[in-house]
């Protein structure tokens, strides 16, 4: 499965923990690159979206009729519950154990480990 | 410069002209100092990457807000519902970045490394949080609150 880090989350700790756990999977953000163009590069190489900016990317899944996938992290402001690098890492695998078959058209919250939304 | 004029200066700077609210905020600094004297502590001036681990601020709405408002790195751009300023040549909006350097306990030279950007915008982007917590919760808050509405969309 192919994973498109969205420019709000990559960090170089989220990217190189990522690629760890998913040699060779892994797309790091353009730089300044509209919600627009990142989607297009998702779609382009058949990736997942990796991304806090949910408001946004939940408007522009529902303009299309299918995608390749996107996962949702979101922040709770609350330090015991609030996502750090290596915790998205372990939802993002949590994820992709529960679907081997890949997430095409699917909405996932990292938060929840995999729970469906 | 004599005091009036002191104060006309920094009224007319930082707080919009309203020379009260200057005298009204210095004299709230003032309390804040010496209270803190009476409880023998000391208020010093340090760099941001040699703070203690715990430590008390001052904040001064009107100031932080001014600062913020000079800032280099962090520029307003227009969006349907965020009203966080962005890091100048990022798509990192400012109280998020700061955001996640505090979720992660980064110093500003880790958070510098991590992002690629100068410490500059790191200070600048955290000085933006310290004065505006609330609105960046609130930002936080629609995106989970869509998260956790979006079973209707989901494949």
């Amino acid at each position: 499965m192919k994973l498109l880090v969205d420019e709000d989350l990559a960090s170089r700790e989220l990217l190189s923990r990522l690629e760890t756990a998913f040699p060779g999977e892994v797309i790091a953000p353009d730089r300044n690159a509209s919600d627009e163009e990142v989607w297009s590069r998702a779609e382009a190489n058949h990736a997942a979206i990796l991304t806090g900016n949910i408001v946004d990317f939940l408007a522009l899944a529902a303009q299309r009729i299918s995608h390749s996938g996107l996962l949702l992290v979101y922040r709770q402001n609350d330090p015991s519950r609030d996502l750090r690098a290596a915790d998205i890492v372990s939802g993002v695998a949590a994820v992709v154990a529960r679907y081997p078959g890949g997430l095409d058209d699917m909405i996932l919250v990292v938060n929840d480990a995999g729970t469906e939304r | 410069m004599d005091t009036e004029v002191a104060t006309r200066a920094i009224a007319d700077r930082y707080f919009s002209g309203v020379a009260t609210d200057a005298i009204r905020s210095s004299l709230s600094l003032l309390a804040w100092v010496i209270q803190a004297k009476q409880e023998g502590k000391r208020v010093v001036a340090i760099r941001r990457e040699r703070m203690p681990d715990q430590f008390e601020e001052a904040i001064l709405p009107g100031l932080e807000e001014q600062l913020a408002h000079d800032a280099t790195w962090l520029v307003e751009r227009p969006h349907p519902w965020r009203r966080q300023p962005w890091i100048k040549g990022r798509r990192l909006a400012a109280g998020d970045l700061a955001r996640a350097i505090e979720i992660e306990g980064w110093s500003p030279e880790r958070a510098a490394n991590e992002y690629d950007i100068p410490v500059e915008a790191i200070l600048e982007a955290q000085r933006y949080l310290a004065s505006n917590r609330e609105l960046v919760i609130a930002e936080e808050a629609e995106n989970a609150i869509a998260a956790q509405q979006a079973a209707p969309l989901s494949g």
